[in-house]
């Protein structure tokens, strides 16, 4: 009796769980129901919809059955071997560059705080989150100044004999594009590969000194592997909304030659009559975005599958 | 097209006392591709039209054959007026406040709502958008309701097309008549102001500074050419926005028509301002005469009148204002195809719930003294005869040397008017406009 009773009660509590955790979710689901799901559907209501005949405004239409995809493939054919293509390529380009110096210069960093800071860990992640107080475009306003060329960063680079005569860095230049973005967006680099170093265990890295490796091995065989999770989640948290940035290249340029896809957007969406456009280019945009996002997530589950072995 | 007030705001009061320096502009704004016109026009006839027809396919509609009533100097036209939407009776005693007004950031200085709060004893509030699209979207839904707004000249016809707006009772506006320029007290694209009143009036010109660059623009054939200047190269800035760049690049290929419907003439003008990227690594905001202008970003822009009147409080210390200069090539002079010249207008809402009082208010912005107070602190001119250039000069509204950058009587008749487009239309520009950008 007792044998069959107990089997029973622990599947009545099995039960019980799998309404229970999974009704933690709710809050979260309905959220992400909300604030993206509802809006993405806007979007792509506008992206397939019509214009108001008089007033000339993007119209959404809410039926699947009634959507006018043409506008859309004709962003697909702009962006696949016609008029965005370059723009495509240049934003992929400056994301991937600007990705790769976030990684060269954010990892040391977030190694010392993680590792290396003793006690002045606390200072230095006030320090990091310091920029975050002042809103992003004031930042960008704040260079737009001291790149000017009278402003300070001219003078300085003359005085020590860097250069002799101001450099015109806002002229429409890509690197100065580049950079803005690395200032922009490093500290959302830092924060989470700092948490990861943080958590790192100690006694891995004293085993790997034990069986012989030099800090140079102990840290290419050990600290990196470990720290890839992130590594993966700061290059996430910073791509995704590096592709979609218009302000920085805006701010720090203006000229065509520096145009990302954001730009394009910003432009279609803000006239009215290309609000249709800006929708469909935007559909895309996240489709491609979705896509880095989802070989994150698949990396994720992998590594979680492997710590659970 | 981009409406001039259309940028980041600041808090122009403290630029003005403290010489503050900041730079603003973000294109985050819109392009008003919604305004603009074709170039066909109704006759002037007194019967009114009948309301907005949907449009079919087919060749190219103009926009007057959408139901738009939309006039040119040459060509006023009257508004319609609906059996369902009469005026306001005469001889009313003004509501209760609050006024609700709906109007560009920025755009009207708080002191003389303070004057007009004082003098009516009602209180005022005041909403703010930051293009006509959004002001649009959110008028035609009901998304907002208002009791006084300020629409540009060019969208005019769609608003009354649309029965956003009620007529006016002039009875309660006798400013209007006393005090307005003739041509706007009763203008092209609103004859006999049925629906509106004059709120402030701008030109698009050419502004640069003598000591970065040499320029005699007035005696160059065409003056809208400087900009396809290699010797300025990495100097040289347009505003951000399709209407008014394309117009430029249109007056350049000799086009003389800134409401063209001629795909051709579109893409050519896309051409020549596809070409300003190598040819003088052309930069597009929408801050560049009064914010990049004054700080030697730049040393020649594409430029607002009203701009220019500002861009003396944005010149960084120790700089010298008087380095500036402002010129709008008016139409006819040598060769050129002249510039842009438009307005703002007032009108009452057709909801509107305190429509005398909304009237009231009409008038009181019309009164000489309370306009000029207000222009003092927007710099965006009042088309009243009182305030002629050389009153604002010697009262030192506007200095001498950007004495160029005042709107006088009669430029409407030297410059072009850009009018609404058609949707079809306006899609156009906006392709080109796009292309000339990806250099696609």
């Amino acid at each position: 009796m007792a044998s069959q009773t107990e089997p029973a009660r622990a599947k009545g509590r099995r039960k019980e769980r799998n309404w229970l955790w999974p009704a933690f979710a709710a809050p979260g689901l309905l959220w992400l129901i909300l604030l993206f799901v509802v809006p993405f559907y806007a979007i792509l209501a506008v992206a397939m919809g019509r214009i108001d005949p008089l007033f000339g405004l993007a119209q959404p239409v809410w039926n699947p059955l009634q959507w006018d995809p043409t506008t859309f493939f004709n962003v697909i054919r702009d962006l696949f071997g016609g008029r965005l293509t370059a723009l495509a390529l240049r934003t992929i380009t400056y994301v991937a560059v600007a990705t790769a110096l976030c990684i060269v210069i954010g990892y040391p960093v977030a190694y010392f705080i993680g590792r290396r800071a003793g006690r002045w860990k606390v200072l230095l992640l006030v320090l990091l989150i310091l920029p975050f107080w002042i809103n992003y475009i004031m930042r960008m306003l704040a260079w737009v100044n001291l790149l000017s060329t009278d402003g300070l960063a001219n003078e300085l680079m003359v005085a020590i004999g860097l250069f002799d005569a101001p450099q015109n860095w806002l002229s429409g230049r890509s690197s100065t594009v580049v950079l803005g973005l690395v200032y922009g967006y490093i500290p959302y680099f830092i924060l989470p590969l700092y948490a990861a170093l943080d958590r790192l265990d100690e006694e891995l890295l004293e085993a790997s000194r034990d069986l012989g490796a030099n800090p140079f091995w102990t840290f290419v065989r050990v600290t990196l592997p470990l720290s890839r999770q992130g590594i993966l989640a700061g290059t996430v948290l910073i791509m995704l909304p590096m592709f979609g940035d218009y302000y920085t290249p805006n701010l720090l340029s203006g000229s065509p030659r520096t145009r990302m896809i954001g730009n394009e957007i910003d432009q279609f969406i803000s006239s009215g009559i290309g609000g249709t456009e800006g929708a469909a280019l935007t559909v895309v945009l996240m489709a491609f975005v979705g896509i880095l996002m989802s070989y994150y997530l698949i990396q994720v589950a992998r590594e979680t599958k492997r710590a659970a072995k | 097209m981009r409406h001039p007030k259309e940028r980041l705001i600041l808090p122009r009061e403290l630029n003005r006392r403290d010489f503050l320096r900041l730079s603003t502009g973000l294109a985050g704004g819109a392009l008003l591709s919604a305004c603009g016109g074709s170039g066909t026009s109704q006759s002037s006839g007194g019967s009114s039209q009948s309301g907005p027809s949907s449009t079919a396919g087919g060749p190219i509609p103009s926009a007057a054959e959408d139901g738009l009533a939309i006039g040119s100097p040459g060509n006023p036209v009257q508004q319609p007026l609906f059996d369902d939407l009469p005026a306001i009776e005469s001889g009313l005693d003004p509501e209760a406040g609050p006024l609700r007004i709906y109007n560009w950031a920025d755009y009207i200085n708080v002191d003389t709502l303070k004057a007009f709060r004082k003098e009516f004893g009602v209180d005022y509030e005041v909403t703010t958008f930051y293009n006509l699209d959004e002001a649009l979207r959110k008028l035609s839904t009901g998304e907002l309701e208002a009791d006084v707004f300020f629409p540009t000249s060019p969208v005019l016809p769609k608003y009354v097309a649309g029965k956003l707006l009620q007529p006016l009772n002039h009875d309660y506006l006798p400013n209007l008549e006393k005090n307005v320029w003739p041509e706007l007290a009763d203008p092209y694209y609103d004859s006999g102001s049925r629906y509106s009143v004059p709120y402030a009036v701008y030109q698009t010109g050419l502004a640069w500074r003598t000591d970065q660059v040499d320029l005699k623009p007035e005696v160059m054939d065409n003056p809208w050419d400087v900009f396809w200047d290699p010797q300025y190269k990495g100097k040289v800035g347009l505003y951000d926005d399709n209407r008014e760049t394309i117009s430029v690049a249109l007056f350049h290929d000799g086009v003389m028509d800134p409401n063209t419907t001629d795909q051709a003439a579109l893409q050519k003008a896309g051409s020549s301002l596809a070409e300003l990227v190598d040819l003088v690594n052309i930069r597009y905001s929408i801050d560049g005469a009064y914010v990049k202008l004054p700080e030697g970003q730049v040393g020649l822009h594409h430029a607002w009148s009203g701009d220019m009147v500002n861009a003396q409080y944005y010149m960084p210390e120790g700089g010298d204002p008087s380095v500036l200069r402002y010129l709008w090539p008016p139409k006819g002079a040598q060769s050129t195809s002249g510039g842009l010249i438009a307005n703002d207008c007032m009108a009452v809402m057709a909801n509107a719930q305190k429509p005398v009082l909304a009237h009231m208010f009409l008038n009181f912005m019309l009164d000489n003294a309370h306009a000029l107070n207000n222009f003092g602190w927007t710099g965006y001119q009042p088309p009243l005869t009182e305030l002629n250039p050389e009153s604002l000069v010697t009262n030192e509204y506007v200095p001498t040397y950007l004495e160029s950058a005042i709107v006088r009587q009669g430029d409407f008749q030297l410059g072009q008017v850009p009018l609404q487009l058609t949707p079809e239309v306006a899609r156009m520009w906006q392709q080109v406009w796009a292309s000339a950008q990806t250099g696609g």
